[in-house]
């Protein structure tokens, strides 16, 4: 095997096929920047022009652009809380509040350094791997990815903060939201109110985009701060100093990294869920969790390590059993056969040197990416320092066409809207979004999988007889017991996260608004006919409307118990930053209107002027000047290099 | 005076031949959209795309061809838009998979008529059935097995319904599991002997099943054949390693096949089954654009380059389906007997 190894990094080192990584890198970068893009859109249309290469240069090409956009998603997730890619959505929970504090340097320094490490890991433990791949592979069937899922839902108890009852609410209602759209069991589309665009489900980035980003927008307008609350660069902020940290944590390191070159190997599970599972260990194996979603280094630490080698991981179902896990991997899969590969056992025998050519490439490609974007970090940390009104602007157009991108459809764009609504007065009242994310991610995974469980192997009676069920099943059960035995614990402190805020006056009307959708989907769902189609709906629902009934005694009882109510309402709705931020939210509504009616680069461009001169009271001047470079943009990026389909005027 | 008389069919040519509108002209310097209703890097986008480049170069004037996603709607979006947003001037093509069993059923968002949108030009995507060989050794055993499970995507999918009718119709007793995401997902089931059947596209078998063949870890037991205009099936030659199903019947009931779930299969097959990836354009498009892309999707289809490499993609070169052959299918999908829609929601109705 160390013969193919070396003949392997040979390979991966031959000219042109090095020039063709860098220019994948490149590439990769952008696209791992811009949200919505994704690495698989890259790859589709970067496809065709590796059809005159030879087959290393076109491998070293496609993967340096595929395993590095999970290297640069890292920079609007720490900086505007933005996920770049769906891979870094765990990285916001830290990774932004760092750069609020002024660390953003650190953050980028801790981010690039684990991609780097991450990647060669995963190639590492790859190599290491080989000889058990198809057992290991071999034994999670569909029960065991139910039951991964439901281990990865135990997160929940980490995310909530002080309330773990909003915590489950949030969840049961991301997992509801996966229920939208036809069931795949049966066919039949469910809770689509008569809507097309719903037919298909909810799609994750619209989502995800509106509930983190938006809040973080709203916040950047209203208060005309720069992202950094700091104003100024913290004299510990360096990208050496994340490079400590990340020295210091380098057992977490490691762990992450076996995290995210395991679960990548096994198809299916993907990249959405590798960060979460790995940040959920971070959590988890925290003595001192307080830190966690205010900026803990440790936060970005493990996703960006673990996103990082799953790439490594996921190749090796594809290149060894022709099974793609993802659109991404799909595409190398094709391209594999257009090179006259064959995907299969002769992957890790003859064509072994080959394998190991791909592995090494995605390797380079994580040091060359993670040496590059060092080196540019200092330019790029200094938007940190911008005043809010002028990033305000680019950010919100980039937001708002990643979410288009997806289905080229105008209800993203609404759902950005909605989720935007929601995802404030959730930050404001004291729901925690991340559980919400989190069951996103792994409810398709839980009812698609606990459906075929039933089917092939009947109820339960798999629990019992699949020794890897068995223990995930096992380990499950000890860390709800463990975190429940912690959280009655009187000595334990609490954990950080978004259910710590009390603003009852928010919260408790949420509550109730909570409880009547709950109580709505309930009828709508005891209306279908099939079992299948109602099963997983109704059972999530039997466990969200009593959590969330007492959520919301609980948070009016301390509300009455609380003292001056009149006082806390005034507080509340008469807040100057809520009427300010529902305002902002008038502006996106106009900016879809406007979309809907005059197009893309018209509206956009309206928001861009309307934005600066009104909000931001900046000059005509400089508020054109603005307006025509994002119109540009739009035009040359998303229009002609993307051939995104673009709503034209009138 | 003569001579101008003997002109004058000169000058009547040149007259005619000013006035009239050049193929090349019409598409010179233009733009031409192809809409495609999956996401960018599935199946059909990457045939899509492979298309694409080539067809500019063989409509007359070179148009600049751009593809554009639009997904949504279980895949039916993109032909609402074709009837609802696409512009009639012969820039805007469809060119995507056909949404036939969502026609036939009348399912919720399809709004689109296909039958009135004139009909460019089709592809077949050949499709497969294999079985793993951990409970059955041989074909034959298939009918003595009461433990095969059939692996699917979901109950209106095409190669689930295709496969359940073959299975009915050879009278194997089998047992249906649906829900996975992908075809990929039916393989890895396979894989761990959580299933044993799957209907798959041909390009999947020829490149991740095939190896499992020669492993002797699978066996390919029948691909779903194509029909031909009097309505006959017929074995389709790319995959004439593997029986058709009329051979494979014929081999293992020693009889042509027939009966109830032989008849529906008939008649699901060529709706849901023939054309795959169907290009289209909106009712009421110029005719004489209609015209010249008909002429350059053959042109492509005979094209020695695309020809090799879409060998290369899939390890064989796509069917064809021909514009009488695509207008009768399309046409098709709305003549629907009571009987046929009865039985097939209930059939359907089934399995939910």
């Amino acid at each position: 095997m160390l013969d193919a190894i070396f003949e392997g990094l040979q390979l991966a080192f031959s000219f042109p096929a090095l020039w063709f990584l860098l220019l994948g890198i490149f590439i990769g970068i952008w696209v791992g920047v811009l949200p919505g893009l994704g690495g698989a859109v890259a790859l589709a249309l970067m496809l065709p022009f590796t059809f005159s290469m030879d087959t290393v240069s076109a491998f070293s090409f496609l993967l340096g652009m595929y395993a590095i956009t999970s290297t640069a998603d890292a920079i609007p997730a720490i900086l505007f809380g933005i996920p770049g890619t769906v891979a870094s959505q765990a990285t916001i929970l830290d990774g932004h509040p760092m750069a609020k504090a002024g660390q953003t340097s650190r953050a980028f320094g801790a981010a690039y350094s684990v991609s780097a490490i991450g990647g060669v890991l995963g190639a590492f433990l790859l190599a290491l791997s080989l000889p058990i791949i198809q057992p290991f592979i071999m034994a999670f069937g569909v029960p065991e990815f139910f039951l991964l899922s439901v281990l990865g839902l135990t997160m929940v108890g980490m995310l909530s903060g002080r309330s773990l009852l909003k915590g489950v609410a949030m969840a049961c209602l991301g997992l509801l939201l996966t229920t939208v759209g036809y069931s795949n069991a049966t066919g039949v589309p469910r809770f689509y109110f008569g809507l097309d665009y719903l037919l298909d489900g909810i799609p994750i980035i619209p989502v995800m985009l509106g509930l983190f980003a938006i809040p973080e927008l709203m916040e950047l307008a209203t208060s005309n701060t720069s992202i950094s609350r700091e104003g100024h660069k913290d004299k510990t902020d360096s990208l050496f100093n994340g490079l400590r940290d990340v020295i210091k944590e380098k057992w977490l390191v490691v762990r992450s990294s076996v995290i995210g070159t395991y679960v990548g190997m096994l198809p299916g599970l993907g990249a959405a869920i590798v960060d979460w599972v790995a940040y959920g260990h971070a959590v988890q194996s925290a003595k001192d969790k307080s830190r966690f979603g205010q900026g803990d280094v440790r936060g970005v630490i493990a996703p960006e390590c673990a996103n990082n080698a799953h790439k490594s991981g996921a190749l090796i179902p594809t290149v060894a059993f022709g099974i793609p896990g993802s659109v991404g991997t799909a595409i190398l899969l094709g391209a594999l056969i257009m090179k006259g590969l064959r995907p299969g056992p002769d992957m890790l025998t003859i064509q072994l040197p080959t394998t190991f050519s791909m592995i090494w490439s995605i390797a380079i490609a994580n040091l060359i990416a993670a040496s590059a974007l060092f080196f540019f970090s200092s330019k790029i940390q200094k938007i940190a320092y911008l005043p809010g009104h002028v990033v305000v602007p680019g950010v919100m157009v980039v937001l708002l066409m990643g979410s288009w991108i997806g289905t080229n459809s105008i209800g993203d764009l609404w759902l950005c809207l909605v989720m935007g609504v929601i995802g404030y007065f959730m930050k404001k009242g004291g729901w925690p979004r991340p559980p919400l994310i989190l069951a996103i991610v792994l409810g398709p995974l839980m009812e698609d999988n606990f459906q075929l469980t039933n089917q092939i192997y009947g109820p339960f009676s798999w629990l019992f007889e699949r020794p890897v069920s068995a223990g995930i099943f096992l380990l499950t059960l000890i860390i709800v017991l463990f975190s429940v035995f912690k959280r009655s614990s009187p000595s334990e402190k609490p954990e950080a996260g978004e259910g710590n805020a009390l603003n009852p006056p928010i919260s408790i009307p949420f509550g109730l608004i909570l409880l009547l959708v709950f109580i709505i989907i309930t009828i709508q769902a005891l209306g279908y006919q099939q079992f299948a189609t109602k099963s997983f709906p109704l059972a999530v629902l039997s466990v969200a409307i009593p959590v969330t009934l007492l959520a919301f005694i609980s948070e009016t009882k301390s509300f009455i118990r609380g003292g001056d109510i009149r006082a806390s309402l005034l507080g509340s709705y008469g807040d100057r930053e809520l009427n300010l931020s529902l305002k902002f939210l008038a502006y996106i509504f106009l900016t879809i209107i406007s979309i809907v009616f005059l197009g893309h680069i018209i509206g956009l461009t309206l928001f861009v002027l309307i934005y600066l001169m009104r909000w931001g009271k900046k000059s005509a001047k400089f508020a054109i000047l603005y307006g025509v470079l994002v119109s540009a943009f739009i035009y040359l990026f998303y229009d002609r290099v993307m051939n995104v389909l673009l709503i034209s005027p009138f | 005076m003569n001579n101008i008389f003997k002109l004058l069919p000169l000058f009547i040519i040149l007259i005619l031949g000013s006035c009239s509108n050049e193929p090349t002209e019409f598409y010179s310097g233009k733009t031409i959209n192809i809409y495609i209703g999956r996401t960018p890097g599935s199946g059909a986008d990457l045939a899509v795309r492979l298309f694409a480049r080539y067809w500019g170069d063989h409509i007359p004037g070179n148009p600049n061809i751009v593809v554009r996603n639009i997904p949504g709607g279980g895949g039916t979006r993109v032909w609402n838009f074709g009837v609802e947003g696409a512009e009639t001037n012969g820039l805007d093509i469809m060119f995507s998979p056909t949404a036939g069993i969502e026609a036939v059923l009348q399912e919720p968002g399809l709004r689109a008529n296909f039958s009135e949108m004139p009909f460019i030009g089709g592809l077949m995507s050949p499709n497969m059935a294999y079985v793993s060989t951990e409970n059955i050794e041989t074909a034959e055993d298939l009918l003595s097995t009461n433990s095969l499970v059939f692996g699917g995507q979901n109950p209106i999918a095409r190669f689930d319904l295709l496969g359940r009718l073959a299975l009915d119709a050879l009278g194997v007793d089998y047992e249906y599991v649906t829900g996975f995401q992908g075809a990929s997902d039916v393989l890895a089931a396979v894989r761990r002997n959580e299933v044993d059947l799957q209907v798959a596209s041909l390009g999947l078998y020829r490149f991740s099943v095939q190896p499992l063949v020669e492993q002797g870890l699978a066996i390919p037991l029948w691909h779903n054949p194509g029909t031909n205009a009097q309505g006959e099936l017929y074995a389709l030659d790319v995959a004439s390693d593997i029986p058709s199903f009329m051979e494979f019947y014929q081999d293992l009931h020693n009889e042509p096949p027939s009966g109830e779930f032989f008849d529906m299969y008939k008649w699901v097959l060529p709706r849901v089954n023939d054309i795959v990836y169907a290009a289209m354009v909106p009712p009421g498009t110029d005719d004489e654009a209609i015209s010249i892309l008909r002429d350059s999707f053959i042109r492509v289809i005979n094209d020695p380059a695309y020809q090799e490499e879409e060998l290369l993609m899939y390890g064989f070169n796509l069917p064809v389906i021909n514009v009488p052959e695509g207008e009768m299918i399309m046409r098709g999908l709305y003549d629907v007997p009571p009987e046929v829609d009865a039985f097939l929601n209930n059939y359907i109705d089934q399995v939910r």
